[in-house]
């Protein structure tokens, strides 16, 4: 058993044990040990079966939602998910009383899909990962890749390894983790290039779309009650098949309901079945935000829960290009 | 707005935002203008044809 | 599928005259949920009118859309229509086919394309338009009115003698405006003071004025028939309860300031009260030049009071009043002239304004009604009065007429004559002497008083000795003129007053380019805002002389009583409304509603068997206006607007578009 699984079942336990929480949210083994599945423990026997490695991907915040508890509850949050929490405290869909967050610091989580082809994923028995690369053991052997050949992308780029929000921090802190990937640098050389090359790169990518949602689904800002996408053709802009200019509306629209409130989860992109670059998408309209009006990476402290919606603040110094 | 749909592949002059009070007709009537003669020049819109 | 019935009108000619409108009814029949489609001549009319409640019981219509003129015109018309035949009235939609069509393009052809897109657009909005019900308000029974120059004045007399509260506001520390610092008063050579005076003291009289003078209105909260309003009392430093106004304090005071009431001609004390008629009769501390503020020595006036009254330690108070309704009646200033520096009026103590002259002539004015040149005292031979000083100037100064000088200018030219034998001139560009009486009293002033009219404009104005020297044109002749002159009277232009824009925002009122306050209608709702509940009168709306004034402050009078003296109002129900079963309670409408109309709000509802509270919103239903910015701000659609709402507009632009 790993160090963090030890500690994480010893917080979990303690806390139910002292009826601090009625439950408590982490991971659990799937199918195989490389398979994680969340976990609703509400009692000690639950508890035991807490894990905690690299292939605890899923946001976990992102399953809650009010007025579900009576009592507390504790979930455990690594980086991205932290300022998922935030992004819940911002929209109203978490009551910051109502749950303590265990923040864990974590350098990378392993994607399954890249290492297939390299190892037998489910004879996996431990996988380390360092800022020099990706050790991983399975029954048969030892390999070692690099971050690039076996992280997922979005956490080449991470840039908050360690939880911006947490009432409790379990395990050692991140100091620096390496620059593999650099998502802002790849967003600008697309939106540098003609429109044509444009158009081919995301019609290529849309026209596979199923519009199965999961990228909504998997989405920290994505919490409204009645999704617009879910309603009859009336109230929408777009119709429910799956034709290229229903796709593109959808991603679209659904990338301006979300502008200014994305926290950079990586989420979307990480569910996507066919594989598109959602995040890619998101991070344009992040890095059009920062340059329109200043405002910088949001979600990123506790201070920041406070903080106006940027999109639904209007400010005599913010830019005017349409006067 | 602008810039994401430049992103996805429109060419920005097919999206105008002007802000407009209600007793600026001229204004109106040349921006309607301007934006008309522009768009001729760059032709019939091939994205998102073929939306229900 | 509803069953909509379609009535193209032909507006006479003003639409058929360009439209196709036989081709447009069929057109428009054509649609699947179009029931019954046909043209009219003038559906507005009674026989129209009746012919619409008709179809839609023949033909069962339970969705009406009339192609006519604009829906300001005649959607309540039209709405009155459908309610006579049964029908809620919120099941019309309009399509504007005269003043977005048929006026505005001259191709047959494509006028009748474009009224096809703008009916069926129509027909879709119908489609999903649902019934509304208007919820009402309780009503106030009481006024107020913001400014006492002889349009407030006129507007409180008015609204108490109706029987209502009225609460008055007055800035300045006496009531009676301009008209107070007038001499004589076009056409009938009326006394200003004389005039006003009566109606001052009744005002202040009134049992059913509350009358706040040295007082402004810092806050208006809340909407039409329900405002709170927070007055400022200004601090007079004197006891407005006990003073009687005896006068020994602003005798005896040692200090001496030019008295703006009288254009800094004449002194007043730093107690005092602007005129002698000035009601109430209760002096004000100026304390910037008082020497007890300045030295903390003096108080004299405190020393010698009878009763008193003095108070140098009086604060400003706050009070706060609830009304139903607000006239507005703030009036105006004048125009600075040295913006003409060719005028040399800042170098000149000679050159003066009309208002300068009104004080000269002005019996309780600082010369005692003796007309004299201010920088000798000796009495002028000859003025010259120097018309359109800043106005009908699209260069400089406004571009409107002031409407005024024309006839205050001949008033003085009339008088100067008749009762002190003084000669004048007057460059002018036009004669505006419109009204009752106007035309023959101008002609008295050039025929029976000999006023010497150049028409032409004058280029420069300067000293020689003790004489002016005015260099014009007289453009009748055809030649350059220059007169040698005693006095110069510049006719300045009426403009807004410099807190005109922090007032019209205080009241919710607009405002236009010159900071007049903008009516709701320049023909048919002259003495009404855009702001419900909210009325205007006098200067403060546009340039206008006394009887103008008068007549619109009680135009606004009777629309306040109107409103007041109901005991419920309608709400419009064209406003936003919350689906709570959808609203997530992201609250992001709340912050953008600019009428602060959006409010969180608790639901509860079964969830898995329990009871669970969540937070949604509420709409209030007066305060919201409909604007629909918390409609576009909410990314899930469960704010909507009704009569507006998502599934309209969807529609509108599916049926315009594709």
């Amino acid at each position: 058993m790993s160090k963090e699984t030890e500690l994480v079942r010893n917080k979990a336990k303690e806390l139910l044990e002292d009826g601090d929480v009625e439950l408590v949210v982490g991971y659990e083994e799937g199918t195989y040990p490389s398979r994680t599945t969340p976990l609703f423990a509400d009692t000690l026997e639950k508890a035991e079966r807490l894990i905690w490695n690299p292939f605890c991907v899923n946001s976990l915040p992102k399953l809650l939602s009010k007025g579900h508890f009576e009592d507390k509850l504790a979930v455990f949050v690594k980086g991205c998910d932290s300022r998922t929490v935030i992004r819940l405290l911002q929209d109203n869909q978490l009551d910051r009383d109502e749950v303590i967050v265990l923040g864990i610091p974590c350098n990378g989580n392993v994607d399954l899909d890249k290492i297939k082809d390299k190892v037998d994923i489910t004879t996996i028995i431990e996988v380390e990962v360092t800022n020099n690369g990706v050790n991983v053991k399975t029954e048969g052997s030892t390999e070692e890749l690099s971050r690039e050949e076996a992280l997922y992308d979005k956490c080449l780029d991470c840039r908050f390894p360690n939880p911006v929000i947490a009432d409790e921090v379990i395990g050692n802190e991140v100091s620096e983790l390496p620059k593999n990937k650099n998502k802002d640098d790849e967003v600008a050389s697309l939106a540098n290039k003609s429109v044509a090359e444009k158009n081919e790169f995301w019609e290529a990518h849309f026209e596979r779309c199923l519009r199965c949602y999961a990228c909504r689904n998997a989405c920290s800002a994505c919490t409204c009650r009645d999704c617009l996408f879910d309603r009859d053709e009336r109230s929408t802009w777009l119709a429910k098949g799956k034709t290229l200019s229903d796709n593109e509306a959808f991603h679209i629209t659904r990338a301006f309901h979300v502008a200014g409130r994305c926290v950079d989860c990586g989420e979307c992109e990480r569910v996507c079945p066919v594989g598109i670059p959602v995040q890619k998408l998101n991070r344009k309209i992040s890095l059009d935000m920062d340059n329109l009006f200043g405002i910088g990476e949001i979600a990123t402290s506790e201070d920041d829960i406070d903080n106006p919606p940027p999109l639904g603040t209007f400010l005599t110094e913010d830019p005017e290009e349409f006067m | 707005m602008k810039r994401l749909l430049e992103y996805v592949g429109f060419e920005p002059e097919r999206l105008y935002v002007k802000w407009i009070s209600g007793s600026e007709g001229q204004k109106f009537a040349d921006t309607a203008t301007e934006i008309t003669e522009n768009i001729k020049k760059l032709g019939p819109n091939k994205k998102m044809r073929d939306a229900q | 599928m509803k069953r909509i019935g379609v009535f193209v009108c032909w507006c006479g000619s003003n639409i058929a005259g360009t439209v196709d409108v036989e081709k447009l009814s069929e057109e428009i029949g054509k649609m699947p949920n179009v029931a019954y489609s046909c043209n009219y001549k003038y559906t507005c009319s009674e026989p129209g009118q009746e012919m619409i409640k008709d179809a839609i019981k023949e033909h069962n219509l339970n969705r009406i859309v009339v192609a006519a003129c604009s829906p300001r015109m005649h959607e309540p018309t039209f709405r009155k229509t459908l309610a006579g035949a049964g029908l809620n009235p919120y099941l019309l939609v309009m399509a504007n086919l005269r003043e977005q069509c048929s006026w505005v393009h001259h191709d047959e052809e494509k006028a009748t394309e474009k009224s096809i897109a703008l009916v069926r657009r129509a027909v879709q909005k119908a489609e999903f338009a649902v019934p509304l019900e208007p919820t009402t308000d309780s009503v106030t029974g009481r006024a107020m009115v913001v400014g006492a120059g002889i349009a407030g004045i006129q507007a409180a007399l008015d609204l108490a003698d109706s029987g209502h509260e009225v609460v008055v506001v007055e800035k300045e520390p006496t009531v009676g405006g301009r008209m107070a610092q007038l001499d004589k008063t076009f056409p009938t050579l009326d006394c200003s003071i004389c005039i006003l005076a009566p109606k001052m003291v009744d005002v202040s009289g009134h049992p059913n004025i509350k009358l706040y003078t040295n007082a402004e209105v810092d806050k208006l909260d809340g909407y039409v028939g329900n405002f709170t309003a927070t007055i400022r009392k200004k601090a007079r430093s004197v006891d407005e309860e006990e003073c009687i106004g005896c006068g020994i304090c602003w005798e005896k005071c040692p200090n001496s300031v030019p008295n703006k009431f009288d254009m800094g001609l004449g002194d007043r004390s730093a107690i005092y009260i602007p005129f002698p008629q000035a009601v109430p009769s209760v002096p004000v501390i100026d304390r910037d030049n008082c020497r007890y503020y300045e030295t903390g020595k003096c108080g004299i006036c405190q020393k010698l009071c009878p009763k008193d009254a003095v108070d140098f330690e009086q604060e400003d108070t706050f009070v706060e009043e609830e009304i139903g309704a607000v006239v507005v009646a703030t009036g105006y200033d004048l125009y600075d002239p040295t913006r003409y520096p060719e005028y040399n009026y800042d170098k000149y103590e000679d050159i003066i304004t009309g208002l300068h002259l009104e004080r000269i002539m002005n019996a309780s004015g600082p010369t005692d009604g003796k007309v004299k040149r201010p920088s000798d005292g000796k009495k002028p031979e000859h003025v010259t009065f120097i018309q359109c000083v800043g106005s009908r100037d699209s260069q400089k100064g406004h571009e409107y007429c002031s409407g005024v000088c024309c006839m205050y200018t001949a008033k003085h030219a009339t008088y100067l004559k008749e009762h002190y034998d003084i000669d004048s001139s007057v460059f002018y560009m036009d004669v505006r002497a419109f009204k009752k009486g106007y035309e023959e009293f101008y002609r008295r002033t050039t025929d029976q008083f000999e006023a010497d009219y150049l028409r032409g404009r004058v280029s420069r104005v300067y000293g020689e000795g003790d004489k002016l020297i005015v260099k014009g044109e007289d453009s009748m002749l055809g030649e350059q003129v220059t007169l040698e002159t005693d006095m110069v009277v510049l006719a300045t232009a009426v403009e807004a007053k410099p807190d005109a824009r922090k007032v019209a925002q205080t009241m919710g009122v607009s405002y236009d380019e010159s900071f007049f306050m903008t009516e709701a209608h320049p023909k048919l709702r002259p003495v009404e805002t855009n702001a419900a509940g909210v009325f205007l009168a006098g200067a403060c709306q546009g340039p206008k002389d006394i009887p103008e004034t008068v007549a619109q402050a009680s135009g606004a009078a009777a629309k306040a009583i109107n409103l007041i003296s109901k005991d419920e109002i309608e709400n419009d129900p064209l406003i936003a409304n919350c689906d709570t079963s959808r609203c997530s309670g992201c609250l992001r409408c709340i912050p953008v509603c600019p009428y602060s109309a959006v409010t969180e709000e608790e639901v509860t509802e079964w969830n898995h068997g329990e009871e669970v509270t969540r937070t949604a919103v509420n709409v209030n239903e007066s305060l919201c206006a409909g604007c629909g910015t918390c409609s576009a701000a909410c990314r899930s659609g469960a704010m909507n607007l009704r009569g507006f709402s998502n599934e309209q507009i969807l529609a509108e632009v599916e049926a315009i578009c594709l």
